[in-house]
């Protein structure tokens, strides 16, 4: 795969790739090579700082926190991946009807999308909350209503470009339907920038849900998000730093890889997206 | 060699690092230029006579790898003299008026404070009231009208006549020994061109100073100069009297250059005459003559490099055949 | 200033910028009333969860308008909003409109702290490593900054009170310090301060740095230059000037990420503010106070980004030339 060899190849997109790898890796293989159930309380050993037995520590009702960072792992990706996967679908679908609807319709779906994205994310994130409740499901369909419009202006954006060339023209004339133009040419173009924007937006979306778990109104305990785990790991801060550091490194991992390999695959795709600093 | 030269260039080289390697841009250059003269330099794109109007202020470009050689401005070398040294000179004794008028302009700034920072250096002692006043005189003697309320404008919101008209005002107001005008009305519209060229007619008379005017036109050239210096890849290939080189024009280079100007008299439908072929690799030089690559003059003798040879009294050219 | 105020052209610039901004306001009020028809079943109810009584539902239904349909509630709503009533306090009844204004100044003045320090410190920084490419302040901006950015602001923010206060004790851990006591409130202030303000430290430098860059290789620098003007006045003057517009710019779009930063470190601080009081009555359904919160906030916002524009006409006077131009998309 050329474009991996590309990544590899600058420093920074080395580390990207190592860091998501360890992180992906360490989510799928969480059942494997976790010491502890994530959430097996062991109230005797709770707040102690890494040992033989809790390679990290535990958290304050005595969890192990090596366990519960691996098994966030897979809360952090699996919803950004639901979330970026829902909001990409609903937003390319929105953003090629935006195209192709007669003028009110789009105007609809334009100002809709103005609306959502004219929000701060956090803000937007904390209105859709208070009205749904917190909880794994809830998270997920809020946090995709805050990115479907990127993704929508962007499928709109191409679809226009792609739409008026000539060989579509070209095609309508010997009868090819409409479904078929919009799936064999339409979407293939879209795909590129497309993808370049999912895979940065993958870090926000984890920070995102990371925030509003610890702001408690996001995944709550016991389900062992990340964010969960700093909001427990806060209170008892000056007990012991162990649940925090163990959260937040594994954050800062996550979304430091995240960013650096999606940054990395931009170039490698298309370096002209590239825009300083 | 004159000796009472403002300004003398003795065997001036410089380089530039690219990625392909070191360009010679120019090659041990020989040019003089006397008090109260006006000198042309003239050539096509990258023959280095816009380098050497740089050299000439210190303002090379960062990649330069070598300089030799040396330019004495009344018998101090610029180039052995310290970044603060330079500074001082710039703005006072030598003054440039840049190419492109609208990008030479800061577009955020009014045309009042640069015209007033740029005489900083020359009357230090002035405040900014006083500037201001000479400013806009001199931007009505230069010919643009209301001038109080030119000074308050932006860049943009002017002509590009006008901003060269400027940049000319700046450049004078700075009441330097030497002019340097590099390419002033290559940016601007012929009609646009044709005043310019009156104002610095005009002005020229009045002023004290020398005139370096550097174009790739032979006919701005033979209006305004007094002297002429044709450069080809990095060479003075011939320099002399205005008068006597356009009688008497000797290196091949010039006989095509004067022979490309296009003639009032050109019958439509009568093929512009061009001159065969390219510039020469600047970064492997070839060796010999210079311009015999492209010489329909050219025979073996071409294979060495010819030295200045005198066609007339002070006029010079790199020629065998002369 | 030439000009600036005397063309009709500015007067129409602000006033189609003004327009917008009213624009994105009712559009986000009218989302805000939207949004309880999210709700599966009766919002009323819902909302009050546990507390639910008949009477309390009832007026809580009033209230809120949730008879009505949509657009007369965003229109009542409007009507109150801009009598200064925000709605009631589910719980204690107090004036939402009270609420916000008194956690309004606390939340205000850690935002200017911040942004205030982001630009006195970034700035400079990004100055020094334009001018002095390489150097090893370069090279630990440019490594720090895309740690810094990556991380996600409330770890970093964390994890300065930890170092700082826990383990330090250099600052309070809690609070925004005793009232009236200005020395006391400056000690709790500057933690959340720099905690919000690290982020864009970086940014910012960074922004500066490659725009201030670009700068210096144009050429009516080489104008200046060649004028004899001492490099130190060119950069500071002239370059830099330039160099900032970019800055202004994402400052605007910036000051909403701004809020959200300054609702985790609020509550990492346990500092009053908008911040606080909003996630209070997230977390216990108390949907008015929810609702006149981010009212503000996004007013903020788009006051924010009003005020931008406005700075960018200042810097740029070639953006007054393209006055009255609509801007595409509303607000960010």
């Amino acid at each position: 795969m050329d474009i991996l060899r590309r990544i590899w190849r600058s420093p920074s997109g080395r580390i990207g790739l190592i860091a998501t790898l360890l992180v992906v890796i360490g989510g799928l293989a969480a059942p494997l090579i976790a010491t502890h159930m994530p959430n097996q309380i062991d109230v005797a050993a709770r707040l102690s700082p890494p040992s033989a037995t809790h390679w990290l520590g535990t958290d304050h009702l005595g969890r192990d926190l090596f366990s519960r960072g691996l098994y966030g792992t897979r809360i952090a990706v699996g919803v950004a991946l639901a979330v970026t996967a829902t909001a990409l679908f609903i937003g390319i679908l929105l953003g090629v009807i935006a195209a192709y609807a007669p003028t009110p319709v789009e105007r609809i779906i334009l100002a809709v999308f103005d609306i959502i994205s004219s929000y701060p994310s956090l803000i937007l994130a904390l209105a859709l909350v208070a009205v749904l409740g917190p909880g794994l499901l809830n998270i997920i369909i809020l946090v995709t209503i805050v990115f479907v419009p990127q993704f929508g202006r962007i499928a709109r954006a191409q679809t226009l470009t792609i739409k008026e060339r000539p060989f579509l023209e070209a095609e309508r004339a010997l009868g090819a339907s409409g479904s078929r133009i919009m799936f064999h040419h339409v979407l293939p173009n879209i795909v590129g920038p497309i993808v370049v924007l999912a895979s940065m937006n993958i870090p926000v979306v984890i920070t995102l849900e990371a925030g509003l778990s610890f702001l408690g109104v996001g995944i709550r305990p016991p389900l062992a998000s990340w964010g969960s785990m700093l909001f427990d790991g806060f209170t008892y801060l000056e007990q012991s730093v162990w649940p925090v550091l163990v959260a937040g490194g594994m954050l800062t991992l996550a979304t430091l890889g995240f960013t650096l390999f999606g940054e990395a695959l931009r170039d490698a795709i298309d370096p002209k997206l590239r825009r300083e600093p | 060699m004159t000796e009472d030269a403002l300004v003398e260039i003795r065997n001036l080289s410089i380089d530039f690092a690219t990625g392909r390697g070191a360009v010679h841009a120019l090659r041990e250059v020989n040019l003089s230029v006397g008090r109260r003269r006006i000198v042309g330099l003239v050539g096509e794109s990258g023959s280095g006579k816009s380098t050497l109007a740089l050299a000439l202020l210190g303002l090379l470009p960062e990649n330069t790898s070598k300089v030799t050689g040396s330019i004495e401005l009344e018998g101090k070398n610029l180039l052995a003299l310290k970044p603060e040294q330079l500074e001082h000179l710039r703005g006072r004794r030598i003054a440039m008026i840049f190419q492109d008028p609208m990008t030479a302009l800061n577009p955020v700034f009014t045309i009042g404070t640069q015209l007033v920072d740029a005489q900083r250096n020359r009357h230090p002692r002035l405040g900014r009231k006083e500037l201001l006043k000479r400013a806009a005189a001199m931007l009505t003697r230069v010919g643009i009208s209301d001038p109080k309320t030119r000074l308050s404008a932006y860049p943009h919101q002017l002509s590009g006549g006008m901003r060269q008209r400027v940049m000319i005002a700046m450049a004078l107001l700075c009441e330097p020994d030497v002019l340097i005008a590099d390419e002033p009305t290559t940016a601007l519209d012929v009609t646009i061109e044709a005043q310019i060229v009156d104002l610095i007619k005009d002005i020229q008379a009045e002023f004290s100073g020398s005139i370096i005017f550097v174009s790739h036109s032979l006919g701005l050239i033979s209006e305004l100069c007094d002297e002429v210096a044709v450069m080809y890849a990095g060479k003075v290939v011939e320099s002399g009297p205005t008068r006597s080189l356009f009688e008497r024009p000797s290196h091949p280079y010039t006989q095509a250059l004067l022979a490309c100007e296009i003639d009032p008299d050109t019958e439509p439908g009568e093929r512009l005459v061009t001159i065969k072929g390219g510039l020469p690799d600047l970064v492997d030089v070839p060796s010999g003559c210079i311009f015999a690559a492209r010489c329909p003059a050219r025979f073996d003798k071409c294979s060495q490099e010819p030295a200045l040879r005198e066609v007339a009294p002070g006029h010079n050219a790199a020629c065998w055949l002369v | 200033m030439n000009g600036f105020w005397s063309k009709g052209g500015l007067a129409r610039y602000g006033a189609s910028r003004l327009a917008t901004a009213v624009l994105v306001l009712v559009g986000s009020i009218a989302f805000l009333c939207s949004l309880t028809l999210i709700v599966p079943g009766d919002p009323a109810r819902i909302l009050l969860g546990a507390r639910a009584t008949p009477e309390l539902v009832e007026s809580f239904r009033q209230q809120m308008g949730l008879d009505l349909p949509l657009y007369e509630r965003v229109f009542v709503f409007f009507k109150h909003a801009l009598q200064g009533d925000l709605g009631t306090d589910v719980i204690s009844g107090r004036s939402v409109t009270d609420m916000v204004l008194a956690a309004l100044p606390n939340t205000i003045l850690l935002a200017v702290s911040a942004i205030g320090l982001a630009v006195l410190i970034g700035i400079p920084i990004g100055c020094y490593a334009a001018v002095r490419p390489g150097s090893l302040l370069d090279q630990a901006l440019a490594v720090l900054s895309v740690g810094l950015v990556a991380t996600p602001s409330y770890v970093v923010a964390i994890l300065l009170l930890y170092f700082f206060s826990v383990w330090l004790g250099w600052f309070p851990v809690l609070g925004a310090g005793e009232p009236g006591n200005f020395l006391d409130q400056l000690h709790h202030l500057v933690l959340p301060a720099i905690a919000l303000a690290v982020g864009w430290i970086g940014y910012i430098a960074r922004l500066v740095r490659s725009s201030l860059l670009e700068v210096l290789s144009e050429p009516y620098i080489r104008t200046a230059r060649a004028y004899g003007q001492p490099e130190r006045r060119i950069v500071m003057k002239y370059a830099l000037k330039l160099a900032c517009i970019p800055t202004v710019a994402i400052l605007g779009v910036g000051i909403g990420e701004l809020m959200g930063g300054a609702v985790f470190v609020e509550v990492i601080f346990n500092r009053p503010g908008l911040g606080s009081l909003v996630i209070d009555a997230i977390r216990v359904r108390n949907y008015p106070v929810v609702q006149g919160c981010i009212l503000i906030i996004v007013a903020i916002f788009v006051l924010t980004n009003l005020l931008v524009d406005f700075a960018y006409a200042w810097l740029d006077p070639r953006v007054r030339e393209n006055l009255g131009r609509a801007r595409n998309g509303g607000g960010a």
